[in-house]
């Protein structure tokens, strides 16, 4: 094998093809003798040539505008790290525990702490007297702290130094991922995002809100008096569990949920993204009737988050039902408010098919 | 329905197009977010298929997961490199810790499969040993450092030039090829330690 010197200058000369007969001679002389460089431009065009795999690109879009939309996504490693964390914590409480009993020194801290003097006083820290037994230096000993109400990050992520794009997100699948409501969602964000500022997956729903979004309306809680008024936070949990079942693959249970959120939580935005999610997939499911009943309440409701995609899926359901004039109806509002839709393309096809068809 | 496999970077008239759009969703045009995930996604489903292969069982997820990573990170975008390169470079990042983590996977049930390299079936076509110039690549990107699998990635998975490299991770010039010289001395490495890999692959000492 030769040494480890490549000529990565012109190599990319080579692949932009402006190499001058000198460079050309010089990179071939290097490549007769260097098979580390072969293999790398090999593995290269290999690369190049794979096919383009067939991915439903609107589906992935819709997904990701509809993570944005509802301002957090947490993945189930997430929870399972503070759950670990959890545990770890509660094992550490519960050697100290043992071991303070063992050498004494919690039956002392009890009596200390349950003394009259000590109830008044303000918890802060207690030394004990040096217990007769005890091993490694565990003589001071801290009260618990007060708990601390989690600070939610109001600051749009774009105030904190950011230098480059996330790492990625530790998650293990994308298929975990949770909506969840921004104002139950408090975690801190890994040091990864964090330091970067981007927040990714991984991100707090707050801490991660792009600069670009609308800050979340503050909501009072109403009295539980009818469905229509309960906590927003209600529906966003039900809207989080039923998006969890649709990105896990089990459409059924994602459905039954987005219908039972609509049942219960109908003025909320969560319902209203609803509508535009579960049409789509009536549509997927070749229920084009039930899928315009639902992009046409998304429709009413006024939200222009999803409205391009719910105009060309309203359109779609239109077509499969048979209705060629309200399909071209529909059609033509698409090309009337986005004309430079990604839709525009089939939208003007079909407009054309639909006038000869007439 | 098959998507045309875009070039390896967009044309000056595209790129300039697509910072528009990117600036418009920095500031909070939903319209311009979604046009834009749209423009980019052929690249980024394009990066994550090279990083896996066709028939990974994450592919989706990856590129789910960058797009949502993506428009996340934009506000942090500073034009220093396209869209598109930015763009890819979080699918790389993605797509790479996917792999660690299959690879860790992996490694705790059953070492001697290594589920990656063997030969899909859409892309048998292209020839064996091209399949495995991709798989042995692919199986580096789990193995190396973080930034030398970043780069290598980047520069002989997707074909970014040295330039383009240091633009996307913005690091200096000379870092970049410091890390894709020792990215190669471990694929040397990594093809002398298999006297089959290295009679496979035609690759004399």
């Amino acid at each position: 094998m030769t040494p480890d010197l490549h000529p990565e200058e012109l190599l990319d000369k080579a692949a932009a093809g402006s190499l001058t007969q000198a460079e050309r001679t010089a990179l071939d002389a290097h490549l007769r003798q260097c098979p580390i460089c072969r293999f790398a431009q090999e593995a290269t065009a290999d690369f190049a040539r794979l096919p383009m795999p067939e991915l439903d690109i609107d589906h992935l879009v819709t997904n990701a505008l509809t993570a944005r939309a509802s301002q957090s996504f947490r993945p189930r490693a997430r929870r399972v790290s503070t759950l670990l964390a959890a545990a770890v914590a509660l094992l550490a409480l519960g050697s100290f525990a043992a071991v303070g009993q063992w050498t004494g020194v919690l039956p002392r801290l009890l009596a200390v702490i349950s003394t009259p003097a000590a109830k008044s006083a303000k918890p802060s820290r207690v030394t004990l007297p040096a217990a007769p037994r005890v091993v490694g230096p565990a003589a001071e000993v801290s009260t618990p702290p007060a708990p601390v109400t989690p600070q939610v990050e109001l600051a749009p992520p774009s105030s904190a130094p950011i230098v480059e794009p996330p790492p990625p997100a530790p998650a293990r699948r994308v298929k975990a991922v949770k909506v969840r409501h921004a104002s139950r969602v408090t975690p801190a964000t890994p040091s990864g995002f964090r330091s970067l500022g981007l927040g990714a997956v991984e991100a707090s729903a707050e801490a991660s809100r792009p600069a670009w979004a609308p800050p979340p309306k503050a909501e009072a809680p109403a009295p539980r008096s009818s469905p229509l008024e309960v906590p927003r936070a209600s529906a966003a949990e039900a809207f989080s569990a039923a998006n969890q079942a649709r990105l896990e693959g089990d459409r059924p249970l994602a459905m039954a949920r987005y219908r039972e959120l609509l049942a219960s939580w109908p003025a909320t935005p969560e319902a209203q993204q609803t509508h535009a999610t579960l049409g789509r997939m009536l549509l997927d499911r070749g229920n084009p009737s039930a899928a315009l009943e639902q992009l046409d309440a998304y429709l009413a409701g006024g939200d222009g988050t999803l409205r391009e995609e719910v105009l060309s899926a309203r359109a779609l359901a239109l077509m499969r039902l048979g209705r060629v004039d309200d399909e071209a109806r529909a059609w033509q509002t698409l090309l009337d408010h986005y004309p430079g839709s990604i839709h525009a393309t089939r939208a003007r096809s079909r407009l054309e098919a639909l006038s000869v068809a007439r | 329905m098959p998507h045309a496999a875009p070039q390896n970077s967009p044309s000056a008239r595209n790129a300039s197009a697509l910072s528009e759009l990117a600036a418009r969703a920095t500031d909070g045009d939903v319209g311009a977010m979604g046009a834009l995930l749209k423009a980019v996604s052929p690249w980024m489903i394009r990066s994550a298929q090279q990083l896996l292969g066709s028939s990974h069982a994450d592919l989706d997820d990856v590129v789910q997961q960058s797009l949502i990573g993506l428009v996340q990170a934009l506000p942090a975008f500073r034009q220093e490199c396209s869209v598109v390169h930015f763009a890819c470079r979080i699918v790389v990042r993605t797509a790479v810790a996917s792999r660690r983590r299959a690879f860790a996977r992996a490694d705790r049930h059953d070492e001697s499969v290594d589920v990656d390299s063997l030969p899909r079936d859409q892309e048998l076509g292209d020839g064996v040993d091209a399949e495995r110039r991709r798989a042995l690549v692919r199986g580096l990107l789990s193995r190396l450092p973080e930034e030398q699998a970043e780069t290598l990635a980047l520069r002989i998975v997707l074909g970014f030039s040295l330039e383009e490299v240091a633009e996307a991770t913005g690091v200096p010039l000379n870092t970049v090829r410091s890390r894709v010289r020792l990215a190669k001395t471990a694929l040397r490495r990594r093809i002398e330690a298999d006297p089959l890999l290295l009679e496979a692959l035609e690759v004399e000492s």
